[in-house]
């Protein structure tokens, strides 16, 4: 038979108070908190800031780089063995049912899943997302008076593209490329580029969400406040999918790093897209192509 | 076939110089260069070129030569990556005839990923192998 336990009056005193005593600490560190948050930098004319302010040093830095949210007891302990979890705000990016993949690239995409030779890893520029999401930062560079911005990475091909600002046209006849051509203007405080002219050479995305050569992409960029970067990008690629939609990831100031000399080619272990014949990085007469 | 090879050989040169490096889109464009043939001692080489907009597969196969097939029937079954082509054709008296692919398509994530399977052309029947450039 179960006895009743009876506690000493004065512990259930300090479980009943525990909540107003702990109150205050609570609030300081709330309090601690918001002070922390900074405003989002911005210039005379109020447009903002994306890039390191003078006489500081800071890189961006991606969250959880994924675009599609795992929704399969596979998809999820994927994603748990490569430590993925931070999905960022609620609507920011679709579960894997929720992209209008095309038969296709929903099964290709499902492949590169656990059969993953991803160009990038090769060296590789990729457009997009995966161009944001680089290792060891992305910075912005806003020559306004040039009327273009620069986004430079650090890992991967250790590349950088121009986004033309200055109310330009996509080219009629472009030669498809890694990262595109892009144009941009400034809706409100966001950041807005179109990009056209893809080749079918790069994954925009980590995880491979397959493109073609029809790929349309739309990228709001935006800083809500000094240290969030937050990213949305709108696939259009009739190619591989029977609609638009729309993802995104979110991104953190890092302070006191910046850029590095990053060649990806040296010690890279993963050889199978950087060699134009032979497929064998000890291949001497193959052709690097890098 | 066999007088068509240093001609074929050219085609592929430039088809493979124009493919550059791998490509990540639709997994069966781009250009495919292997053989076909009734026995493993008979083979006759082929590239086939193809492309793929919005939902629909298009290409051409020995594409250049006058017996050059189009492809008008493309179907790539995406819950196993078996392909179906017809493509039609004319031989060199100007007789019409269909060629009928059916393969399967492996080494998805590899650059030089591969097709193979049964080839039926006219009355002849074989298999076929080929590696996208």
């Amino acid at each position: 038979m179960r006895r009743h336990r009876f506690y000493p009056a004065w512990a259930v005193t300090v479980l009943l108070l525990s909540p107003v005593l702990t109150l205050p600490a609570l609030a300081q560190d709330f309090d601690a908190a918001a002070a922390a948050v900074q405003p989002t930098p911005r210039f005379s004319d109020g447009q903002v800031n994306l890039q390191v302010l003078a006489g500081e040093k800071g890189v961006w830095n991606r969250q959880d780089y994924r675009l599609i949210l795992p929704e399969t007891e596979e998809q999820t302990a994927d994603r748990d063995l490569r430590g993925g979890r931070d999905d960022g705000p609620p609507g920011l990016k679709p579960k894997f049912s929720e992209v209008p993949f095309q038969p296709w690239a929903e099964s290709l995409f499902i492949y590169r899943q656990t059969h993953e030779i991803e160009p990038y890893t090769r060296c590789k520029p990729a457009g997009g997302a995966r161009n944001m999401a680089t290792p060891y930062g992305t910075e912005f560079v806003q020559a306004r008076d040039e009327q273009r911005i620069f986004i430079f990475q650090t890992g991967g091909p250790h590349s950088f593209r121009p986004i033309y600002m200055d109310g330009r046209a996509h080219p009629e006849d472009l030669d498809p490329s890694y990262y595109g051509h892009s144009v941009g203007r400034w809706e409100g405080d966001a950041l807005v580029i179109d990009t056209v002219g893809f080749n079918e050479r790069g994954w925009i995305g980590a995880r491979g969400a397959p493109t073609t050569k029809q790929l349309h992409l739309v990228e709001r960029i935006s800083r809500p406040d000094y240290d969030t970067l937050r990213y949305e990008i709108t696939i259009d690629d009739p190619g591989a999918y029977t609609a638009p939609w729309t993802t995104g990831m979110m991104m953190s100031w890092t302070p006191d790093r910046e850029q590095f000399e990053y060649i990806c080619q040296d010690g890279n272990l993963a050889s199978e897209l950087m060699i134009g014949a032979g497929n064998t990085a000890i291949d001497r007469g193959s052709r690097i192509v890098p | 076939m066999r007088a068509k090879i240093p001609v074929l050989a050219c085609v592929l040169i430039c088809v493979v110089a124009m493919a550059g490096v791998a490509q990540q889109g639709h997994p069966l464009a781009g250009i495919w260069l292997g053989d076909w043939g009734a026995t493993p001692d008979e083979r006759n080489q082929v590239v086939i070129e193809m492309m793929w907009e919005t939902t629909t597969l298009s290409g051409t196969i020995n594409p250049g030569f006058p017996d050059a097939g189009t492809i008008r029937v493309g179907v790539l079954d995406s819950s196993d990556w078996t392909v179906h082509l017809e493509a039609d054709a004319m031989d060199e008296d100007g007789n019409p005839f269909v060629i009928v692919i059916d393969g399967q398509l492996e080494e998805l994530g590899s650059p030089k990923r591969t097709l193979s399977g049964t080839w039926r052309h006219g009355g002849a029947e074989g298999d076929f192998s080929l590696t996208r450039e």
